[in-house]
């Protein structure tokens, strides 16, 4: 049960105990809110007291009488608006004319009940207004909570493309001063570092692209029945030239002919970033196990490496964007930290799931598994 | 022959590792890393070093934040220096505290949302960081200087000077 604070502003103190002993055990519930909201009643006799309870408490809702002693209840109304305060407020009146409607209108009342009402009448328009306030406040909530995950991704996004150009323009200000020699050569390993890091900005670049496409539902999904082993088969081809300078075998265990109704390019993103991080955070002289299979209605695809593994504290963090995890042995591979959440994203599509087992020293296995029927 | 000086630089970036590495090492200096705030506190308790320089973003969004601030509050770090070193923007008063104009700044409309302030007295050379934290809390902690990436060895060699023990 969640309490909404009712301020019922009245110089008739009749009418204010019957509001009071008409939404004292009154409930307004949502098929799909959480919890039902109940009414805290608070009254004030005029208009300047209504102020003073507003500036000293949160107030949601305010039953509005017009004619007061002192101040109007327009005056009220009036000045909830220009402090914008987050208060939905219900005029209640006996000498309700048209202009005073529109008046009250346009400071954002949210309706006006005519004096006298009956109790149902006035549960009715509470019911409505406590809805109405409800829906506006979560669909605030949820704006600002948007706003805010994509401000933290362009900030941690801005931070990543600084890096490399960070790395990169220390390096230019070295070879600039000649601080270690002469020579070109004395300064070759800066050279391709700054190469390597151009690698994985321009990498980054296409991640993104491919991210900000599946994100924002553009990507045009083009979904056939498709032969994963010659997916499989492509990405393969384009990661084994990095695989023989490591000396790492591939092997893979996938029959011909294994269709499954998916988009073509995003099978490939899907196993081209397993496959080849399963290459690149591997050891010299490493191992690579592909296995494809359909089995209870489901694809399942296995990549599987000999490689450095996984502390299980990184794990959790693995999926995120940017993450990357950094240490002694990964410091020198380069990856825009994309790869993994978006062939989480791709998989979502799918309704699939991964699923990661490692072992640090001995290697990891990522299992994807996607329904056979969407 | 005097003992050289030992730095430790504590970056997620290899690459800034060996930059800044070989300009310490150029300017007579023994330097030692480490890539992450767990290692980091392994080097500060084997080496010891005379001044630590800290990146903020590494693995977790303020791993250097949170390193600096157990070198704070650990006796046993207590009197190594320490620079934090980033790419983030430096917001400059000449307010009496820093700590005082981190709360000015946060109320101000065109501050208060940023993540991090990093601030610096220009008449004293005090400095603080403010940051908000993941729990959505903000936290203070003073810091001697900031150090801008990329890293410039004019700029970074007389700031080193200045505060090594």
């Amino acid at each position: 049960m969640s309490k909404l604070n009712l301020l019922i502003v009245d110089d008739e103190p009749g009418i204010r105990s019957g509001v009071e002993r008409v939404l004292r055990n009154f409930s307004v519930g949502y098929p799909f809110m959480n919890e039902d909201f109940t009414f805290q009643i608070i009254e004030a006799e005029t208009g300047e007291r209504a102020i003073e309870i507003i500036e000293s408490q949160p107030i949601d809702i305010v039953l509005l009488d017009n004619k007061l002693p002192g101040m109007d209840g327009i005056e009220v109304l009036e000045y909830i608006k220009t402090k914008e305060y987050d208060i939905s407020v219900m005029m209640i009146t006996s000498y309700a004319s048209l202009d005073l409607a529109v008046k009250a209108t346009n400071n954002g009342a949210f309706n006006f009940v005519p004096k006298p009402f009956t109790p149902q009448e006035l549960k009715t328009s509470v019911e409505n207004i406590t809805k109405n306030l409800y829906l506006r406040r979560m669909t605030r909530q949820m704006k600002e909570d948007s706003k805010q995950v994509r401000f933290q991704f362009l900030s941690v996004l801005s931070h990543e493309l600084k890096s490399p150009l960070n790395a990169i323009e220390g390096y230019l200000r070295i070879m600039k001063e000649k601080q270690v020699g002469e020579e070109v050569d004395d300064y070759m390993e800066m050279i391709n570092r700054s190469m390597e890091r151009i690698k994985g900005m321009r990498t980054l670049i296409f991640d993104l692209l491919d991210l900000t496409r599946i994100e924002s539902g553009k990507k045009t999904r083009d979904l056939r029945n498709i032969d994963l082993h010659d997916v499989v088969k492509d990405v393969i081809a384009t990661v084994e030239p990095l695989a023989i300078q490591r000396n790492i075998e591939i092997m893979l265990d996938c029959e011909a002919n294994l269709y499954l109704n998916a988009d073509k390019n995003e099978m490939e993103i899907i196993l081209n970033n397993f496959v080849s991080n399963a290459v690149k955070y591997n050891k010299e002289d490493g191992k690579v196990y592909i296995t494809i299979l359909k089995k209870d209605g489901q694809v399942v695809m296995s990549v599987e490496d000999t490689g450095i593994g996984i502390k299980k504290e990184d794990q959790a963090l693995l999926f995120q964007d940017f993450v990357r995890i950094k240490n002694e042995k990964t410091k020198l591979v380069t990856g825009s930290g994309l790869g993994l959440s978006i062939a989480k994203k791709i998989v979502g599509l799918y309704n699939g799931t991964i699923d990661m087992e490692s072992e640090p020293d001995k290697g990891s296995k990522f299992t994807i598994t996607l329904p056979l029927s969407k | 022959m005097e003992k050289k000086k030992k730095i430790l630089i504590v970056d997620d970036d290899v690459d800034v590792i060996t930059v800044l590495g070989s300009i310490l090492t150029k300017a007579g200096y023994d330097v030692i890393s480490a890539l992450n705030k767990q290692e980091g506190l392994e080097k500060l308790r084997a080496e010891h070093p005379n001044l630590a320089i800290l990146d903020v973003v590494m693995t977790t969004h303020y791993e250097g934040f949170e390193l600096a601030q157990e070198m704070l509050n650990n006796p046993e770090f207590a009197d190594i220096p320490f620079f934090i070193q980033s790419s983030i923007d430096i917001l400059v008063t000449s307010k009496a505290s820093v700590q005082e104009m981190a709360h000015e700044f946060r109320k101000d409309p065109n501050f208060k949302d940023l993540q991090v302030l990093m601030i610096k007295n220009v008449e004293d050379n005090t400095a603080g960081i403010d940051y908000k934290a993941d729990d959505g809390k903000t936290y203070f902690f003073p810091v001697r200087d900031f150090i801008r990436k990329p890293v410039d060895a004019k700029k970074i060699l007389p700031e080193i000077e200045k505060h090594i023990r």
